[in-house]
């Protein structure tokens, strides 16, 4: 069997309503032409009909005006009378010798008596003939008039039966064409009404295997596949299905994953509608909320949440949420059972073509275990505050004894020494000393890191501070034998800072410059830069590896040099000074080169807002 | 222009030919099981009731009416006996045949019948032919309607005065009780002045009325020369041809040869005229709601040998109406 297209169906079919109409028109041309025959045939008949009218119009003009003249006797009318005879016997003579009118001719001749008769008739009256001679013209006129009647009356009717026959030819004619046109109708409407059935019994038949595989992949069965083989459009198109019902079990088991990943995921997953109301829930969610998924559908997802103990306000957070601009937040979710669970919350739009939001997601992860924690944390450091506190304060104390009960055995108060005793008590001494240093460092840091360390903060010349440094450091320089020299400009703006925690920190990174410096130069440079007062200390010391500058500033980081020596002290200096200008509002940061030296830099701002 | 004019006058032959192709037929009307009875007053051959019951038979022939004619002979048999005794017969002839109409024709059927037997009676009567005026009668009746026969001597003045000088009138008859009795009734008709009425007996009386009017007239109508004694019509032509000097009318057949105009009644029209009234009393009109009518119609005849006598010419309308004569008697 031939496959075709459906278009190729519907324009055969066309064709085929075409062909039935041409052959209409060829069936009924040769009646057509009859028509038109007939029709040039009925204008000579129609113009001889006209003709016979102005005839009898004139001919009975002629007749009245004679009628007129004996009951009137006017020479007036005699005139009229003759001018009738002059006009109809012009138009007759006129007319006898066109052939076309060559059928009125015997009429024409009449006309042309008629008038030779009137004339006559005049004549007589105009010699007095008698009355009897008179009187018989006027019958032998009435005569030809009685004639010319007839025979105009027998020509009309002639043309007129023949127009008649003429027409009922043109009406026998056209109700053949009227026959023909109507079989040919029926045989139109007849195949046009099978073709529709056939054609529709094909698609439909088509349809309905479509229409069964689309219910099967409603319903599921992914592997349902269409088999037509119509050749057209619509095998097409089941082809196109069975493409589409291939990608969709892909794809659909795909989601099947992700629907068990969403269902199983650790974190609550809300999904919301634009209005704010909840349409979906994962497991997660419910399970931690005590909430069913039917009773969440459709609420408002605000029942979900509480700004409670967050800097949040309700409507703020809604915005937020409607917004979907939630990112990390910590938020509270309101359980079934009132309780209030802490979550990390995070919010994304589900957008449209034309960039319109139709969902927005929520996935939030329960932090209640890291809040306790972080509480316990806090419990610790805090009791490690107060230990180091209380322990330092405690060490501090026979520390203090022990250092002025050495004092006094080396001044000799208590009696002489030997100088091998004054060199034991040297020793106790300076570890005494050091590890004074040591707790009074550790209480620092301590109250640095606790904010506990209330700063001083006053309108200060740096200037003047580095200077006091130097003085204060250059003997040990000196006797290190390095050159210690300040680059600082005369005059700089005052700056408001801690005088005091300066110069600790400026002698932190002046005696660190010491400590790794075993020759060449130490300097400090100041200078005003846009955001405060920059202070560098330079030394040409060891340097510093970079892997390690990044712990630099950390709390009991105690660093190798390059050489792998061993530095003495508690590690906490860095960390205080790091503090110290943090808390100042301003920053420190050093640059390093191994074997080349390092600068470590600070800036303090020129005015700090303290909170 | 004449093309329009061409173009216009076929499509209108053409509607008019499919009107008249499409046009449906009339229906007849059926007056089938009526019955109407035919009372000819005289006896079949006499030319005048003849006219009227051919010309009623024509008329109510095709309509379904069962039609029954009946002779009462009483031209044939005058004597007033006679006409009671055909009276009687065409009663019981009602009484058995009971028609749903009758017709009437002539004054011997009223007078005989009708007047003695079916006067205001449920019977419808249609009266055909009474000459003049039905109140010598009692008629009309409640059952009756019809039409009445006059002399036609209204046309006949009217075409005498075209060639008349006057409108004098002058009416020369044969004395007897009939023609008196017409006389009397053509001044009715008569537009112009009736100045004279002479009544004579014989034929030479008669010239010489004819002479002696025609100084006290402008035209002239003669009756019916019957009973006229020593009436010689070839002798009357060739007197007449002589002596005529005013124009002459008649509404009798047999004086148009010495007329130049006569007006002659048409006895069909009374009987298609009576037929006509029985079948509107058939479709249920009463009789007495049929206005009563007279005749009107008649045969114009005009002698050429009299016109020229006179030095009369007749207006083509008028001859071409009119039955020509040449001369002698009449004919078409």
């Amino acid at each position: 069997m031939l496959k075709l297209s459906i278009r190729t169906k519907i324009i055969i079919a066309f064709f085929i309503l075409i062909i039935l109409s041409v052959s209409f028109l060829l069936i009924s041309f040769p009646s057509l032409s009859k028509i038109n025959s007939l029709s040039f045939a009925a204008i000579p008949l129609s113009r001889e009909i006209n003709i016979l009218q102005d005839y009898d119009e004139s001919v009975k003009y002629l007749a009245n005006k004679i009628e007129l003249y004996f009951n009137i006797r006017s020479e007036e009318m005699k005139g009229e009378v003759l001018a009738a005879v002059k006009q109809v016997s012009g138009l007759a003579t006129q007319h006898k010798h066109e052939k076309a009118l060559s059928s009125l001719a015997g009429m024409f001749s009449v006309v042309l008596e008629l008038n030779n008769a009137v004339t006559e008739l005049m004549g007589y009256m105009d010699k007095g003939e008698s009355a009897y001679t008179i009187n018989l013209q006027i019958v032998t006129v009435n005569k030809l008039f009685e004639a010319f009647d007839r025979m105009q009356n027998n020509l009309q009717e002639a043309r007129l039966i023949q127009l008649q026959k003429n027409v009922h030819e043109q009406t026998e004619i056209t109700q053949r064409i009227l026959d023909r046109f109507l079989m040919i109708e029926i045989w139109i409407i007849a195949i046009g009404f099978l073709s529709s059935i056939v054609l529709s019994r094909i698609i439909t038949r088509n349809l309905l295997k479509l229409r069964q595989g689309t219910q099967e992949i409603a319903a599921g069965n992914f592997s349902a596949r269409i088999d037509i083989s119509s050749n057209d459009e619509i095998e097409e198109l089941a082809q196109s299905f069975n493409t589409m019902a291939d990608h969709l079990r892909k794809t659909t088991v795909s989601k099947d994953y992700m629907d068990n990943v969403i269902r199983t995921m650790a974190e609550t997953l809300i999904v919301v509608n634009p209005d704010l109301t909840i349409s979906s829930v994962n497991q997660a969610t419910c399970g931690l909320l005590g909430y069913s998924e039917d009773e969440l559908m459709g609420k408002p997802v605000k029942m979900l949440f509480s700004t409670e103990g967050t800097l949040m306000e309700s409507a703020e957070f809604s915005e937020l949420i409607k917004d979907a601009k939630l990112m990390n937040c910590e938020i509270n979710y309101r359980a079934k059972s009132g309780r209030r669970i802490p979550i990390i919350l995070s919010t994304s739009a589900m957008k449209d073509k034309d960039n319109n939001t139709v969902r927005i997601i929520c996935t939030a992860t329960d932090i209640i275990e890291r809040k306790i924690a972080e509480e316990k944390l806090k419990e610790v450091a805090e009791l490690k505050s107060k230990l180091t506190s209380m322990v330092s304060h405690e060490l501090r104390t026979p520390l203090a004894a022990i250092k002025t009960g050495i004092s006094i055995v080396l001044d000799g108060l208590t009696g002489g020494i030997n100088a091998e005793q004054k060199e034991v008590l040297d020793i106790v001494k300076t570890n005494v000393d050091r590890l004074a240093r040591l707790i009074n460092d550790v209480l620092d840091f301590h109250k640095l890191e606790s904010k506990k360390m209330q700063l001083k903060m006053e309108e200060n010349d740096i200037v003047q501070v580095i200077r006091e440094i130097y003085d204060m450091m250059n003997p040990l320089a000196e006797q290190k034998g390095l050159t210690f020299t300040l680059e600082v400009p005369a005059l700089l703006p005052k700056a408001v800072f801690d005088k005091d925690r300066i110069i600790q920190v400026l002698s932190n990174l002046v005696n660190n410059a010491l400590k790794f410096t075993q020759k060449g130069s130490i300097t400090i440079t100041a200078d005003k830069e846009l955001q405060g007062i920059h202070v560098a200390v330079v030394d040409t010391g060891v340097g510093i590896k970079q892997e390690d500058i990044s712990r630099l500033f950390h709390s009991f980081e105690q660093l190798e040099t390059p050489d792998n020596t061993k530095i003495e002290g508690t590690g906490l200096g860095l960390a205080i000074c790091n503090e110290i200008i943090e808390q100042h509002g301003g920053d420190i940061w050093v640059e390093s080169e191994i074997g080349k030296g390092s600068t470590f830099h600070f800036i303090i701002p020129f005015k700090r807002e303290l909170a | 222009m004449k093309c329009l004019k061409k173009i216009l006058s076929l499509g209108v032959l053409s509607i008019l030919f499919l009107l008249v192709l499409w046009s449906v037929p009339c229906e007849a009307k059926n007056y089938q099981g009526k019955k109407i009875l035919y009372i000819n007053s005289y006896h079949p051959g006499y030319y005048w009731s003849d006219g009227e019951q051919k010309a009623a038979e024509g008329f109510l022939k095709n309509t379904g009416v069962q039609l029954k004619i009946v002779y009462m002979d009483t031209k044939n048999n005058p004597s007033a006996e006679f006409s009671r005794r055909a009276g009687l017969k065409v009663k019981k002839l009602i009484q058995s045949f009971k028609p749903d109409v009758v017709i009437a024709a002539d004054d011997t059927a009223l007078r005989y019948v009708i007047m003695p037997y079916y006067r205001d009676a449920q019977l419808p009567v249609v009266l055909c032919g009474i000459n003049w005026d039905l109140s010598p009668y009692g008629a009309p009746y409640k059952n009756t309607t019809g039409i009445i026969e006059i002399g036609l001597v209204g046309p006949i003045y009217k075409h005498l005065r075209k060639m008349a000088n006057g409108n004098r009138v002058g009416i020369l008859s044969f004395d007897s009780f009939g023609e008196r009795k017409n006389a009397g009734y053509y001044h009715r008709y008569i537009d112009g002045e009736l100045s004279q009425t002479e009544f004579v007996k014989d034929f030479t009386a008669w010239k010489q009325k004819f002479i002696d009017m025609q100084d006290k007239v402008d035209m002239l109508i003669v009756a019916d020369p019957s009973g006229i004694r020593g009436w010689n019509i070839t002798e009357a032509e060739q007197f007449v041809l002589e002596h005529i000097r005013i124009p002459v009318g008649t509404e009798t057949v047999s004086m148009i040869s010495i007329s130049l105009v006569g007006v002659i009644k048409i006895p069909e029209e009374q009987g298609e005229c009576a037929a006509a009234a029985a079948l509107r009393i058939l479709d249920g009109e009463k009789p007495s709601d049929i206005p009563i009518v007279s005749n009107k119609k008649g045969n114009l005849y005009v002698n050429l040998r009299i016109a020229n006598k006179l030095g009369a010419i007749f207006s083509p309308a008028t001859l071409r109406s009119a039955k020509v004569v040449v001369g002698g008697g009449a004919k078409d």
